[in-house]
């Protein structure tokens, strides 16, 4: 090195190796990473790692072998000497790979793995084998200058290797850590998601092997997250605009769609990716041993420690935790795959640690691009899953708050109906009484008859009311059993039958001859009633003479037990429509309106609805559906 | 000469009512607002039938019939219940009351006079005890609950209690 007095070097200390290998690279794991991508680099088509953890028996080692295309002395002087060089001279290149070692320190990486390191490497042009022995502890001295250190090498004619056989291999020994299984394991799985699973390499495999446990080892399979509840794709097109489809694995896709994008998105052109979602935890079915979180690889190679648990690099933990934005997005629940590449994208460049992207307004619009993206994912979530959930417990807790209104209305209403029942008894009776005198005494008069068959009628209305409020105070609708729905609706309506004749009605009742159900018997008893009541009174309310009919049917379609209620009676006029199953809704002469209220409640509460159609002034049909219901005897 | 029929019920107006009707019918009627009364009055004379309310205060009329019973074994029976507690009184026919008290006919609050008097005069020319009958037609029982009388009558306190 020349120096003249006007102008100063650096001089590099040996221990920067140690700086640079041993406390910037952050794991074991990621040294082992690093070897892996070298040898992607170099063209390998497998890499195998084979560990032999320190025991008793053993004194342990680490091999990292691959077939990609070796170096020669000059090469090795040239590259794997050169501290902080990393690019490669294309005749390297066997396949079309971008390199993916970009600062050229992952080399010194190999100090954390063990203190021995042999390199042997060769071309298929060579006939020769380089073997280079690094003893890292000679770095150690901080007196000495890195470039001056030395490393011992020789060339070997016969190592083994056959003529045309090319490729690297690192042998370590005296390794620095205790490879454990719970190590060996978290190896496994990182080097499972070191590949992007949906654009894994398909000419590049990596094999890992522990001969002392051979549960560990063997390929290394990249896994697909499956059968997602929601699953959107995007791409950055060459125009810097986004496109997007939706669609589940195995389902049809949606066809890609511009969609509008926030900001300047040239320096993420040609990124693609996907995120899937789980309404629930997914299972080892579906996810395998993938780990959740929005994952950065480029050219197929996972970017630490983007999409790691620790890592909330889109802010997803965060703003669950401050319940915004994301709110409805459960981070252990999403799995994303971002693929960046080198060539398109050379502004997201990695730290040196390899824990992050340097900060530039590429990532900043990468990282606003993602959370967009989780944000109309969200959207989905939301309206799919997220907000039917809600309504579904908004209902439910409407349905609690009326279980207790009518739990205190039937407290009431016991003593209640008690009370008018007995004053109605006295009326009933005297009016009664009142008729006989009249009869026995000769008495013939149209005023005195209207006012008896008034009284009468009133009467019949009273005691309607008061039962159905006792029926509402006093059904349980907890009680499930499984019957025969057919028979019992027969039945029920055997009960309607005199009165229905009474006023002039027909009654048909149409079921199969039997119709298993697991129900509670009395909402379908409560509904029915309710519903003939309501048809008789239609019927009534029609002043043209008609003849009533009235028409019951039973069936089971899909998602349950279907009763229909079909009248011929004056229709349900446009303004109750509406709010027809809203309290006091009633245009009927008499009742309370809460007949339907009611039956809608509790069927609504089984997960059943009641629909209608209605022709004003010529009939309505109620269809109730409420499915078989779980638990009960 | 004429049934004599024993009409029970707390009420004083449904009492009056019930016994004019039967009166009026030409039965012998004689009335008691409480069990024990009844059960003196029965002591006095044979009837034929009893009109029994079935909640009062002391006991239920299902108790004042198997009481009454004991005094008159012929006597037939109607006990009359508010609906309310309809549902009740056909769970009794399912519960150990039934095997040993059950009324021969069961009627619901608001009676006609019509009703009141065939059926009488069906007990009287000796129709079967319908107890069945009313047990099939009667709406199913909801309540498991409450399995005696006496818990209805208790259950029906309370909430009376509780409107006061």
């Amino acid at each position: 090195m020349a120096e003249s007095p006007e102008k100063l070097t650096f001089e590099v200390s040996a221990s920067l190796q140690r700086l640079i290998g041993r406390e910037l690279v952050p794991t074991d794991e990621f040294a082992v990473i690093e070897l892996v991508k070298n040898a992607y680099d170099s063209g390998a088509k497998v890499v195998t790692i084979t560990i032999q953890p320190v025991s008793e028996k053993e004194p342990g080692f680490i091999q990292i072998e691959d077939d990609g295309s070796g170096m020669t002395l000059p090469d090795f002087r040239r590259f794997f000497m050169f501290a902080g060089y990393s690019e490669r001279p294309d005749e390297v290149g066997k396949a079309a790979r971008v390199p993916t070692g970009e600062k050229g320190i992952g080399r010194f990486a190999v100090d954390r793995l063990g203190r021995l390191l042999t390199i042997t490497t060769k071309t298929s042009a060579s006939p020769k084998v380089l073997r280079v022995e690094f003893d890292w502890d000679n770095f150690k001295s901080k007196r000495k200058k890195f470039n001056e250190m030395q490393v011992p090498y020789e060339l070997v004619s016969d190592a083994g290797w056959p003529k045309d056989r090319s490729g690297t291999a690192y042998e370590i020994r005296k390794p620095r850590t205790l490879w454990t299984r719970e190590k060996l394991l978290a190896l496994r799985s990182s080097l499972a998601e070191l590949l992007d699973p949906f654009k894994t390499p398909s000419d590049f495999r990596i094999d890992l092997i522990v001969p002392s446990a051979p549960m560990l080892s063997g390929p290394i399979k990249q896994e697909q997250p499956k059968k997602a509840d929601h699953e959107i794709e995007f791409r950055i097109t060459k125009a810097a605009t986004v496109d997007r489809r939706i669609g589940r694995d195995g389902d049809k896709k949606s066809d890609w769609a511009m969609v509008d994008s926030p900001s300047d998105l040239k320096p993420l052109i040609g990124l693609r990716g996907r995120m899937l979602y789980y309404n629930k935890r997914p299972t080892k079915s579906q996810v395998g041993a993938i780990q959740s979180g929005v994952k950065l690889f480029r050219d197929g190679f996972r970017i630490q420690p983007f999409g790691s648990p620790s890592a909330d690099w889109l802010g997803l933990t965060e703003k669950r935790a401050k319940r915004a934005g994301h709110a409805h997005v459960v981070p252990n629940r999403l799995f994303g795959f971002v693929e960046i590449s080198r060539k398109l994208n050379p502004d997201l460049k990695d730290t040196t640690s390899r824990q992050a992207l340097v900060e530039t307004d590429a990532v900043q619009a990468l990282v606003s691009f993602l959370r967009t993206e989780t944000g109309f994912l969200e959207n989905r979530i939301r309206t799919e899953v997220a907000e039917p959930r809600w309504k579904a417990s908004e209902q439910k807790r409407a349905i609690e708050l009326e279980r207790a209104r009518l739990h205190s209305l039937g407290i009431v209403s016991f003593g209640l109906a008690h009370e008018i029942r007995q004053p109605l008894q006295s009326i009933r009776s005297e009016a009664d009484n009142i008729a006989t005198r009249v009869q026995q005494l000769g008495i013939s008069d149209d005023d005195i008859k209207e006012s008896q068959s008034t009284i009468d009628e009133d009467i019949r209305r009273i005691d309607d009311t008061i039962e159905l409020v006792s029926d509402i105070a006093t059904g349980n609708l907890e009680d499930i059993s499984s019957f025969d729905l057919a028979e019992f609706v027969r039945k029920e309506c055997s009960l309607f039958a005199s009165r229905s004749k009474a006023i002039g009605t027909e009654l048909v009742v149409e079921a199969a001859a039997s119709q298993a159900a697991r129900l509670n018997r009395t909402t379908f008893s409560t509904v029915l009633l309710n519903l003939w009541k309501n048809s008789i009174d239609a019927i009534g309310e029609a002043d043209d003479g008609r003849e009533g009919r009235i028409k019951i049917q039973l069936s089971h379609g899909a998602r349950g037990h279907v009763l229909e209620v079909t009248d011929n009676g004056i229709g349900i006029p446009d303004e109750i429509r509406q709010k027809i199953f809203k309290r006091f809704a009633t245009k009927k002469t008499g009742g309370l309106g809460i007949g339907l209220y009611y039956c809608n409640t509790i069927v609504e509460a089984q997960g059943g609805e009641i629909t209608f159609t209605s022709d004003a002034g010529k009939g309505t049909t109620f269809r109730v559906r409420i499915p078989d219901q779980l638990g009960g005897r | 000469m004429p049934a004599r029929v024993l009409i029970v019920d707390d009420e004083a107006n449904v009492l009056r009512g019930w016994a004019r009707a039967l009166r009026l019918a030409g039965y012998r009627v004689s009335t008691a607002s409480t069990a024990q009364e009844a059960l003196n009055l029965a002591d006095e004379h044979p009837f034929d039938v009893t009109v029994l309310d079935f909640l009062m205060p002391s006991m239920t009329g299902i108790e004042l019939l198997a009481r009454l019973r004991k005094k008159v074994p012929t006597i037939r029976s109607v006990v009359i219940s508010g609906r309310i507690d309809k549902k009740h009184t056909a769970d009794q026919l399912t519960s150990k009351l039934r095997e040993a008290v059950e009324a021969d006919i069961y009627l619901h609050k608001p009676v006609s006079n019509q009703d009141l008097t065939e059926t009488i005069e069906k007990l009287l020319g000796g129709a079967e005890r319908s107890w069945k009958e009313f047990a099939s037609r009667s709406v199913n029982a909801k309540s498991t609950k409450i399995k005696t009388a006496k818990n209805v009558a208790k259950e029906l306190k309370k909430s009376l209690k509780k409107k006061d």
